[in-house]
């Protein structure tokens, strides 16, 4: 979904640079800001998953050393 | 013929002999071959290698050694009560060894140079003899002793005698015949030759060389057992044993039952001690083999531990950087978003003008349409007044 979500940007993007109308122009950029709004979240998002599952992975491992 | 009692006589030679004066205070050079002193009284005889001649010393002052080769002073004397003449000395002078003791030490150091007193040639004695070849005199008190030790300690010992003369001109021969014969003969387990002590030139045929080289080359465990505790002979050097008495060597070649119980004991001991050992070194094997094990399964899993952290460190870094990646595409595109941001555009003072709906080019405008101006904040409706090609 995020990567569509991003191929759908780069393709806007793109799209942009050939448009001529300025309705299309801006409808492109309305739907490419949007959607380039809803991309960054998503990866922070994941960013943000990644460190906590790296931080329970971490937890996990000390505990483990110390039952040894 | 004269005729005369035995006192008679013995005065008549006692008169000679003390009236002499070629008798009176003579020096006389010569060898000890017995010296004993008893109530201070000293007797010993002197040798030369022909004869004797008995010797008394009242108020004895030193001890000699037999062998001793000494110069005495004194007058000949005769005495009718032993019917012997002797020489009643006043004065020993020591002057060097004997002649015969001389010998000995000369053939002593030739056979030790030789090699033949090693104690690498000697063989020892088999711990339980049951059998022994006894090389003395049949006749000798030396036999008997022997026998009543062995008697006593170890009834069981079989013992040959070869009867040989341990004194005088046959005994090297017989000594020599006696150790070869036993040395051949298979029943025997240990060879003795053995004699009762007595003076250096009565234990003389055991200084022999050839009765040396023959107890040398001997292939069974040789003991020489001549004399007493004190006199030495060449035999005992040679010999792979030496006891300073007959008796002796009837002790040490006899075991009993107490010498039984405690070579078995030993025996034992040595046994469990052994086993013992093995045992402890098996269980340190064992204790090794499962620390090493331990350690291998240690390491096994210290490894792939280390491989699963680095799994998923590198799952980290490649969703990271994929993430990173999208980012950067995103923001690359936000970017040109940016760039072309139309509002912007006109904000700046670009205007968007359409004829119709379409973006107006040369072909599609022409002079009296209306047409569409969208600016910043206004947007006109406009008619074309004029048409000019750019370049």
């Amino acid at each position: 979904m995020l990567e569509q979500n991003i191929k759908r940007l780069e393709e806007i993007a793109k799209k942009i640079e050939e448009s001529v109308s300025l309705d299309e122009s801006l409808k492109l950029y309305e739907e490419g800001c949007l959607l380039a709004k809803n991309c960054l979240k998503e990866l922070e998002k994941a960013k943000g998953k990644i460190v906590m599952v790296k931080k329970e992975f971490n937890k996990k491992e000390k505990a483990e050393d110390k039952d040894e | 013929m004269k005729i005369y009692t035995v006192s008679a006589l013995n005065r008549v030679i006692k008169d000679l002999i003390d009236n002499e004066f070629i008798l009176e205070d003579v020096a006389v050079t010569g060898e000890l071959s017995s010296f004993s002193i008893t109530r201070n009284i000293a007797y010993f005889t002197l040798k030369d290698s022909e004869g004797m001649l008995s010797c008394v010393q009242f108020s004895a002052k030193q001890e000699f050694n037999v062998g001793d080769f000494v110069q005495v002073r004194g007058n000949v004397k005769y005495y009718p009560k032993g019917g012997k003449l002797s020489l009643n000395v006043f004065e020993i002078e020591p002057c060097g060894q004997g002649e015969l003791y001389q010998q000995f030490l000369k053939l002593k150091e030739k056979l030790q140079k030789e090699g033949l007193f090693d104690e690498a040639h000697k063989i020892p004695l088999p711990r339980f003899i049951n059998s022994v070849g006894v090389v003395t005199s049949k006749t000798g008190a030396v036999l008997q002793d022997i026998k009543n030790v062995t008697s006593r300690r170890n009834p069981n010992l079989d013992i040959y005698v070869y009867d040989a003369q341990v004194q005088g001109k046959m005994a090297v021969q017989n000594v020599i015949e006696g150790i070869t014969y036993f040395d051949n003969l298979s029943d025997v387990d240990v060879i003795v030759v053995a004699r009762g002590g007595g003076s250096l030139e009565d234990l003389a045929p055991f200084n022999d060389e050839e009765l040396a080289r023959v107890a040398y080359i001997c292939n069974k465990p040789l003991i020489s057992a001549v004399g007493h505790e004190t006199d030495f002979s060449i035999l005992d050097f040679v010999a792979d044993l030496r006891a300073p008495t007959p008796s002796a060597a009837a002790e040490l070649i006899t075991f009993n039952n107490a010498d039984l119980k405690n070579y078995i004991k030993d025996l034992v001991s040595a046994m469990s001690m052994k086993t013992d050992k093995l045992l402890v070194d098996l269980k340190n094997n064992v204790d090794l083999s499962i620390l090493s094990i331990e350690n291998n399964l240690q390491s096994i899993i210290a490894d792939e531990n280390m491989s699963i952290v680095d799994l998923i460190n590198q799952i980290e870094k490649n969703v990271v950087s994929s993430l990173d990646n999208a980012t950067y595409r995103v923001n690359m595109s936000l970017n040109t978003l940016d760039k072309l941001n139309p509002i912007k555009l006109l904000k700046r003072g670009y205007s968007s003008v359409t004829v119709q709906g379409n973006t107006l080019n040369y072909e599609n405008a022409h002079v009296g349409d209306s047409i569409k101006v969208v600016a910043a904040d206004v947007i006109l409706k406009a008619e074309i007044k004029e048409k000019e090609k750019r370049c």
